[in-house]
């Protein structure tokens, strides 16, 4: 048993990235069912994320243990309880016998997708030839999401099943209807009894299934409102689960500042960021902001789409996060077994050397790269010494950092956890212990000495059906698996488990897996960022504008000097550094 | 041309006769919107979303939460309904409904020429001599006297749910308010807790005088059933952390982890070891239960050892559940084990486990002295459960204030008439000069409300007010028989009102009204300047 972990998901953002994340899952337990006794999938444990619970029927189905927040009104055409897979029901008024007024608000319009899905009958016959005409349709809507103005909200792509009790939507919080744009925006959200109990009640009952409860991996949205939210009620947790670590991922669509922003919008991105950075990693184990670049190779992404940045953040989420979600003792398949799981806190524990500033960085490559032959790269590194031309190794190539302020070549390092799945050499899947090798030596020739996490799992990413499609083949089409050579395959059924076999030929290229690198990593350089930060902070808030949005928020002065105040002792929590 | 013009080009002025029309037909919409809500034979809104979602609702509150309003008077308007909810717990749509009746009455003034000014000097005034009335209309409440407790509940759940579950629900919250209620102490309404089940009707609606607690055992062999119950309400980490072992920095070999492994599991099996002493020290009989419930978590081997002993055991219970079972069953809640002895523990006559499809409960019931218990609601659906778990809310306050106030209003709209009866004939002779016309019309406005109520019951307005009017110009406090459309007398008919509703209500809504009808320019304009 390798102990439980709750999600949270706060905000619109936070939801995009769960969905694409919750996608995953979906794949993996498809993978890991589809027959194959020693599938690399089956070394995931899926019990970590998800909770197994029976359909009246006996049917198995999964859940994800998961408790997530939006506005109200942001769950597109999906409503909560079709999210759970009910069916609904013809309303009666039952507790009034006078006059009833029905108010109805024009069907907001769902994807085909979400809505094939739906249509799905419940245990589709996994038969070769009766499956192959839904599998088509299916496969045609997904692509359809790619479409500009498809995909409005979450739910339009979602394929996993929620708990009736995961999704709590703010009440009286409208989508659009008012700000909630900034991170202070969402102070009063969780005012009142009623809002607090709510929402730690939704936690509390995940937690009571638990019987070893790892810790919480909480999802944010954290330059909205739902920054400030997240803060609260992290705050409010802490008395129940003070023992239990949480891994923060503070979520954003865009690395950097878009130049086309108005004024106002980038004065509070800047004041949001600095709160943020301040507040929320104050309360929370590790601090990890994450961000997809604006240019990455082998990508062809539309910018500004949130759908597409969403499922890039949940790759490098999802890839981050195997080590805590590895089975203990996995059976050997022909690739070999994961190596490097560890516990959530083991890990929080390694990269959260210091309490003052816990920012962490993530790094990652989105696919990653072949993977040499080990002592070809040793003689890589040999030449090096040489001709200081040489390529870098691949754990650096294609490596670009997703966190603001500390770049990806970073030279001091105190810890790293680094994560290698689905590792690749001449179109070939790599065993685990090769592919160890291979990353040792690389790591070694990067001549960065710290303390280290590796972890190296055979399993790759599967990409799933409504995953975009945004890979260019000229960097994927040698090493990687596609569908067209059957190597994976792949569920898009919603119920958990069953699997409609598919391998067929597609147009563009939509790989089935891809192998992707993870590192997250602590560094003193988040020091410095703490202090452009306090600096970028206290030239706003003391500004006309800054002061304008601050009040917006209803942030008094005590609260500027708290987030001041934490800034500055995140700035200077590695001055000491040396005496180590 | 504002001068603002000059500053800014961007910014938008709109001048005092387009803001005062804004202004009137916000409320005026707010007004038409909530107006068919009003009373006992109002409608009810069933609210679907783009998704098909479903809201039941006849509460003015939950209705203003719903409706995304993005018009600042509107919005201006629903905060101070909302407040009012927040103190009172009631009047939500009173309040917004007097708000819309105040502008309407200033439109026709202001019509003729009167100044604003004018109309918001009558209004104080005469919201003064309205609240001083409502003092002498009042009437005082024993604070044994039940029967008028039943009363004031019962008026409340009467304009939310149909009659005869409004009138099962009435004994119900009554009895939870007087079971939580301690002498010289205010009332903590959390000490009653609502928990809700989807199933079966509503009429399965019942009071627990104790708790129910929405999670059961989590180990097979642990009773599902025990009498003469102790109860052991705790905050004890009964949960191995492997965490610190697991880290690999603090030991060197195989060996020595499978140490420290035990050493650590040591510690939580010697604080388990600790509450079956003090079980078998308190049960030396057979025959009685020992219950452990933990607010933290309580791993499968702990679980295990309890077990083994019979002893029921609860983990991750809601924090406010801790206070509420001290308060139910006796005892203390335990921070440490070395607090453990058997002068904290509870006692319950029956403590029994409940199986609902996915869910467990679990009843801790027939205890001592209950100062907190459980109102469990059933229903068919989740907006049904919504909906009367709302009312039940509201039903609670009523009571809860009319113990507050020691006085209630005769309610049926006597109020309305009888104040705006004393403002025509007294109120407004005492008023020198144009504040006059103020006072005529939030007499006026006060009538709105009974009007209202004889529209939504289905009789015409103006027979009504006359006839209420005549009764009450020969000093009778009568109100509108619903049933009949004939004048009532509501102290009779068991109709009461809260004192404070009526007393926020006659504050804030002409305050909102005045503010809104002095308005000179609006102007959008500045840093925070909002996008459109």
């Amino acid at each position: 048993m390798t102990g439980e972990v709750i999600t949270i998901q706060a905000g619109s953002f936070a939801n995009f990235t769960g969905a694409h994340y919750w996608n995953f899952q979906d794949e993996l337990l498809g993978l890991s069912d589809s027959g194959d006794s020693a599938h690399t999938a089956d070394h995931i444990d899926p019990d970590v994320l998800l909770r197994l619970t029976e359909t009246r029927q006996g049917q198995p189905v999964y859940t994800p243990r998961l408790v997530l927040f939006d506005l109200s009104g942001s769950l597109g055409g999906a409503s909560q309880s079709s999210l759970g897979g009910e069916s609904q029901t013809t309303p009666a008024v039952t507790t009034w016998t006078g006059p009833v007024a029905v108010h109805r608000t024009e069907p907001t319009p769902r994807s085909r997708f979400a809505q094939q899905l739906e249509l799905e009958p419940e245990e589709a016959p996994p038969g070769p030839r009766g499956s192959d005409n839904a599998y088509e349709t299916i496969a045609e809507a997904a692509r359809e999401l790619d479409r500009e103005g498809i995909v409005r909200s979450w739910t339009d792509f979602l394929k996993v099943r929620l708990h009736p009790r995961s999704v709590a939507l703010l009440s009286g919080r409208w989508q659009g209807a008012e700000d909630f744009s900034g991170f202070g925006h969402g102070r009063g959200a969780l005012v009142g009894d009623e809002a607090r109990e709510d929402a730690l009640d939704r936690i509390r009952g995940f937690a009571e299934e638990c019987d070893s409860l790892q810790g919480f991996q909480y999802f944010a949205d954290d330059l909205s409102g739902f920054g400030h939210f997240s803060y609260e009620l992290l705050q409010m947790m802490q008395d129940d689960y003070s023992r239990s670590p949480v891994l923060l991922f503070a979520l954003r669509s865009s690395l950097e500042e878009t130049p086309a922003q108005p004024v106002s919008a980038l004065r509070q991105r800047r004041l949001s960021e600095a709160a943020s950075m301040a507040r929320l990693s104050e309360i929370s184990s590790l601090y990890i902001p994450v961000a997809p670049p604006a240019h990455l190779p082998c990508l062809s992404r539309r910018p500004g789409n949130v759908f597409h940045a969403s499922a890039l953040c949940a790759s490098v989420v999802d890839t981050a996060t195997l080590p805590f979600r590895l089975l203990q003792n996995p059976r050997p398949g022909p690739l070999g077994v994961p190596i490097g799981a560890c516990h959530l806190r083991s890990l929080t524990e390694l990269l959260g050397i210091s309490q003052a500033n816990n920012y962490t960085a993530a790094f990652a490559a989105v696919p990653c790269l072949d993977v040499p032959e080990a002592h070809a790269a040793a003689a890589a590194a040999d030449a090096r010494t040489g001709h200081a031309s040489s390529p870098p190794p691949f754990t650096m190539q294609r490596t670009f950092s997703w966190t603001p302020g500390i770049p990806a070549d970073v030279e001091e390092r105190l810890a790293e956890s680094v994560v290698l799945r689905g590792a690749n050499r001449d179109g070939r899947p790599l065993r685990a212990d090769e592919a160890a090798q291979a990353l040792d030596t690389a790591l070694l020739q990067e001549g960065v000495r710290c303390v280290r996490h590796r972890c190296v799992v055979p399993q790759p990413l599967p990409i799933p059906l409504p995953f975009p499609h945004i890979f260019q083949g000229s960097c994927i089409g040698s090493a990687q698996a596609s569908r067209q050579n059957g190597l994976h395959t792949s569920g898009v059924n919603r119920q958990n488990g069953s699997t409609s076999q598919q391998s067929r030929q597609q147009a563009e290229i939509s790989p089935a897996s891809i192998s992707v690198l993870s590192r997250l990593c602590a560094s003193p350089a988040a020091a410095e960022v703490a202090k452009t930060q306090l600096e970028r902070f206290r030239g706003l808030s003391t500004s006309g504008g800054g002061m304008a949005v601050l009040q917006g928020w209803n942030y008094s002065a005590d609260d500027v000097a708290e987030i001041e105040e934490r800034l500055q002792t995140m700035a200077s929590a590695f001055e000491h550094a040396d005496d180590f | 041309m504002s001068s603002v013009k000059t500053l800014n080009s961007k910014a938008e002025v709109m001048g005092r006769g387009a803001a005062l029309f804004m202004n009137i037909n916000a409320a005026k919409g707010l007004h038409d919107v909530m107006r068919s809500n009003l009373g006992p034979k109002g409608t009810i809104k069933m609210l679907v979303g783009g998704s098909g979602d479903i809201k039941l609702t006849k509460d003015g509150n939950v209705l203003l939460r719903e409706m995304q309003i993005q018009n600042p008077t509107a919005v201006m308007i629903a905060r101070t309904a909302v407040a009012q909810d927040d103190i009172t717990g009631d009047g939500t749509t009173s309040t917004v409904l007097l708000i819309g009746e105040l502008m309407k009455q200033a439109e026709r003034y202001l019509n003729e020429g009167c100044h604003p000014r004018v109309i918001a000097e009558g209004y104080e005034y005469a919201k003064k001599a309205a609240l001083e009335f409502l003092e002498g209309f009042k009437e005082k409440v024993e604070a044994g006297d039940k029967e008028i407790l039943r009363c004031v509940a019962r008026t409340s759940l009467r304009t939310k749910l149909y009659e005869e579950l409004a009138d099962q629900l009435t004994d119900i919250v009554v009895d939870a308010v007087l079971t939580i209620r301690k002498p010289d102490e205010p009332i903590d309404l959390f000490m009653v807790e609502l928990m809700h089940m989807k199933h079966k009707l509503d009429k399965d609606t019942r009071l627990v005088k104790g708790l129910v607690l929405d999670h059961g055992s989590r180990h097979p062999d642990m009773p599902k059933r025990l009498d003469d119950a102790h109860i052991l309400t705790c905050n004890l980490s009964l949960e191995y952390e492997k965490s610190e072992v697991n880290a690999g920095f603090f030991y060197s070999s195989a060996d020595q982890r499978e140490k420290l492994v035990a050493a650590e599991r040591a510690v939580v099996d010697a604080r388990v070891q600790k509450i079956i002493d003090l079980k078998r020290q308190v049960c030396k009989e057979t025959g009685q239960g020992f219950v452990v419930i933990n607010q933290k978590g309580i791993d499968p081997m702990s679980l295990d050892m309890l077990a083994k002993e019979g002893i029921l055991a609860l983990r991750r219970a809601k924090r406010r559940n801790m206070e509420r079972l001290t308060l139910a069953c006796g005892g203390f809640a335990v921070n440490s084990v070395e607090e453990l002895a058997p002068e904290v523990l509870g006692h319950a006559g029956q403590v029994y486990e409940h199986v609902l499809g996915e869910e467990k409960y679990t009843f801790v019931e027939d205890v001592r002295n209950p100062h907190s218990c459980t109102i469990l609601i059933k229903g068919p659906s989740d907006y049904s459960l919504a909906q009367i778990k709302d009312a039940i809310r509201d039903g609670l306050r009523a009571v809860t204030n009319a113990i507050a106030d020691g006085a209630v209003v005769p309610g049926a709209g006597a109020f309305e008439v009888a104040a705006a009866n004393h403002l025509q004939e007294v109120t407004r002779k005492e008023v020198e000069g144009r504040a006059k016309l103020g006072v005529a019309a939030f007499a006026e406005a006060l009538l709105g409300i009974p009007k209202i109520l004889a529209e939504n019951s289905g009789y015409d307005a103006q027979d009504t007010i006359i006839a209420l009017s005549e009764e009450a110009g020969k000093g009778n406090k009568v109100g509108l028989d619903v049933a009949t459309g004939e004048p009532l007398d509501p102290v009779l008919a068991g109709i009461y009102d809260n004192l404070l509703v009526k007393r926020q209500m006659l504050q804030s809504a002409p305050v909102v009204a005045s503010q809104l009808l002095l308005v000179d320019e609006v102007i959008r304009a500045g840093m925070n300047m909002r996008k459109a």
